[in-house]
């Protein structure tokens, strides 16, 4: 660890505590409809695509109706990019001349762009035609975006209203995400990207001589290597590259602005015409983190009280430095195993640490940054390979998405899912003293908890679930690449990752089966939906209520043992739930490997 | 010729499965909604 990494780590989280007021402002004013400096521009067309559309933007909504508005979107949406896919070799833009998505692949693919998981059972530039990557994919970058933004905020006018039974409506919440939360900062953002070296073109991909002819064992179809009658692997001369490129900047900006993730390349983020620059990198991760961070100003100021969106946001802060600090520091620590001779000392001609899976230009601090922002995040794009962390290094991942991805937190997604905590520590606290548990003025009551239960229970069932199947049967078990509990490990952090609806994964493990991208799939969608439905009701329930004047025995939310007590039901009923799946996982490499036991 | 017109068959099958699959699961989460309203 060096203190240029450390200030490199200190300097991303003050940008992004300097850009959450005014974040947050803004979007509380776009969202309570006030005025702000882009309605010259965007209240016209705002206006157009409600006449166009039919939608009646004073028509407020019941929490039934918005659920329900939401879900028809989220399935139109999504049957239109699955027939997409199908279909790209007869659409236009499509110069590679790709053929149509495999069904399962299709429909995972589909699941998972939907709910904003962006999770690839596939390489980007060799399977979707630069018309799916726009028309498909890069719609619903925007789209899942806004779907989530909506929640979070119909959840909280459902805090801030009293004994009113409407919680909004959701087709002016989607367009209000997408056309002043959205859009406007993508396209300076975008720009921001090209002017660092992103691509952004439609030409098709460029074949280049080699300087240096490269000799590598011959592969079949299926990836397998060729051997010979005499059992020695069949080499291939390669004299060319083909290098892919493609309009990513403008899809690389949505990928982070909105925590979707899904890279229009295989190595995501770690490829040099997706992030070439430090500077990209750090607009990029200043990208995954900035609406978040600013829903908790906007929590504050929606509900009449900032001081409580600050205490929510120091609990995030302080659970992101902790996981920051462990994996910056397994990582650099370096694998004990390799060979006394090994040099992993930072120096000034190196890294040092671990840096199998890593980028030179990003070193052990911004790639630990980076993979503990982007699975706090939900966002699950990578600018280093997450399965080639330290045990450790790589645990944190894990656990950022287990904890519900709520340190930040996918736009809207962090914040809804922290509201669900917020509602269970306080019904602790009430507990403790004996008194009904309030939240800002709103009594939490038993239909409140059954809820919020409900969304707890969705999200390890289905990980759990899943993973436990996959261990043992052969269908899931035939994917592994790595044996031992790193295989292990993998399985976990696959399911987990799309109940999250995060999209990273430890790459060990082949996804593209029909058993994942089914299980995926439907992991993707109750991860998401099943989870949001829950949140919904409180939220109607909540509006419903008459506002309590704190008294005596209301425990105030906006004191440093309210963030204390927050952090502690997050870590709890995460540890509870996953210790014993990440003690056969992760905790158990790591103590093989400082024990000298490799697989 | 018989084997690629089979190998479109068995895709159109798979297509009308997943579409299928897609709106059931829909189907179940409004279903939900009208159950978390139903339990209150």
């Amino acid at each position: 660890m060096t203190a240029n990494g450390w200030f490199q780590i200190a300097f991303f989280l003050l940008l992004i505590l300097a850009v959450t007021k005014p974040m947050g402002v803004f979007m509380a004013r776009v969202f309570n409809r006030e005025k702000t400096f882009m309605d010259p521009v965007l209240r016209p067309l705002e206006r157009l695509l409600y006449r166009v559309t039919g939608v009646d933007e004073n028509h407020e909504m019941r929490w039934t109706e918005y659920a329900v508005s939401m879900l028809l979107f989220s399935v139109v949406s999504m049957l239109v990019l699955y027939v997409m896919e199908r279909a790209q070799a007869f659409l236009p833009f499509n110069p590679q001349k790709l053929g149509g998505v495999a069904p399962a692949l299709a429909f995972n693919t589909a699941a998972s762009f939907t709910t904003n998981t962006n999770w690839q059972n596939y390489s980007g530039e060799t399977t979707m035609s630069y018309f799916t990557q726009m028309a498909g994919l890069a719609y619903h970058n925007f789209a899942s975006a806004a779907v989530g933004i909506a929640i979070a905020i119909a959840f909280i006018r459902g805090i801030a209203r009293r004994e009113m039974e409407t919680i909004g409506n959701f087709w002016v919440d989607l367009v209000r995400s997408c056309l002043w939360v959205l859009l406007p900062f993508c396209i300076v953002g975008a720009l921001a990207l090209v002017s660092q070296g992103v691509v952004q073109n439609l030409k098709p991909y460029d074949t280049v001589k080699l300087i240096e002819p490269q000799h590598v064992p011959k592969v079949d179809a299926n990836g397998k290597p060729v051997l010979s009658p005499d059992g020695k692997p069949v080499m291939d001369t390669v004299t060319e590259q083909t290098i892919a490129q493609g309009p990513v900047a403008s899809q690389e900006i949505i990928i982070e602005w909105g925590t979707n993730g899904g890279g229009f390349f295989n190595a995501n983020s770690a490829h040099p015409f997706e992030n070439p620059t430090p500077l990209s990198n750090l607009i990029e991760l200043f990208c995954i983190f900035a609406v978040s961070s600013g829903l908790t100003y906007t929590l504050g100021r929606m509900t009449g009280s900032p001081r409580h969106g600050w205490a929510v946001w120091a609990a995030m802060a302080i659970l992101f430095l902790v996981g920051v600090s462990v994996t910056y520091w397994s990582e650099a620590r370096g694998n004990p195993l390799l060979a006394a001779g090994v040099n992993q000392h930072v120096s000034a001609l190196q890294s040092g640490g671990n840096m199998e899976g890593k980028e030179v230009r990003f070193g052990i601090a911004n790639t630990a940054l980076w993979a503990t922002v982007t699975t706090d995040a939900s966002c699950g794009a990578i600018n280093g390979w997450h399965d080639s962390f330290t045990p450790l290094g790589g645990m944190v991942p894990l656990v950022n998405i287990m904890l519900s991805e709520v340190i930040f937190g996918g736009v809207g997604a962090g914040m809804y899912g922290m509201l669900i905590y917020i509602v269970l520590a306080v019904f602790i606290a009430g507990l403790m003293v004996g008194r009904t548990p309030e939240y800002l003025g709103k009594k939490i009551e038993a239909y409140d908890v059954k809820m919020a239960m409900l969304v707890v229970l969705v999200f390890p069932l289905v990980i759990l679930g899943f993973s436990a199947i996959s261990a043992v049967e052969g269908f899931g078990t035939s994917s592994i690449l790595n044996s031992g509990p790193h295989g292990l490990s993998e399985i976990l952090y696959a399911f987990t990752s799309q109940a999250g609806n995060n999209g990273s994964a430890f790459g060990g493990l082949t996804t593209n089966t029909l058993w994942y991208n089914t299980a995926g799939g439907i992991t993707m969608l109750a991860g998401r939906f099943l989870m949001i439905l829950p949140m919904l009701a409180i939220a109607g329930n909540l509006a419903r209520k008459r506002y309590v004047p704190p008294s005596l025995g209301t425990f105030p939310v906006t004191t440093p043992l309210f963030t204390a007590l927050l952090i502690g039901v997050i870590l709890i009923v995460g540890a509870l739930t996953f210790f014993p799946a990440l003690s056969l996982g992760p905790i158990l490499e790591h103590l093989l490997m400082s024990a000298g036991k490799t697989f | 010729m018989e084997l690629s017109r089979l190998g479109r068959g068995s895709e159109d099958m798979q297509d009308i499965l997943w579409v299928a699959v897609t709106i059931a699961f829909f189907a179940i989460a409004i279903a939900y909604v009208r159950f978390c309203d139903w339990v209150k």
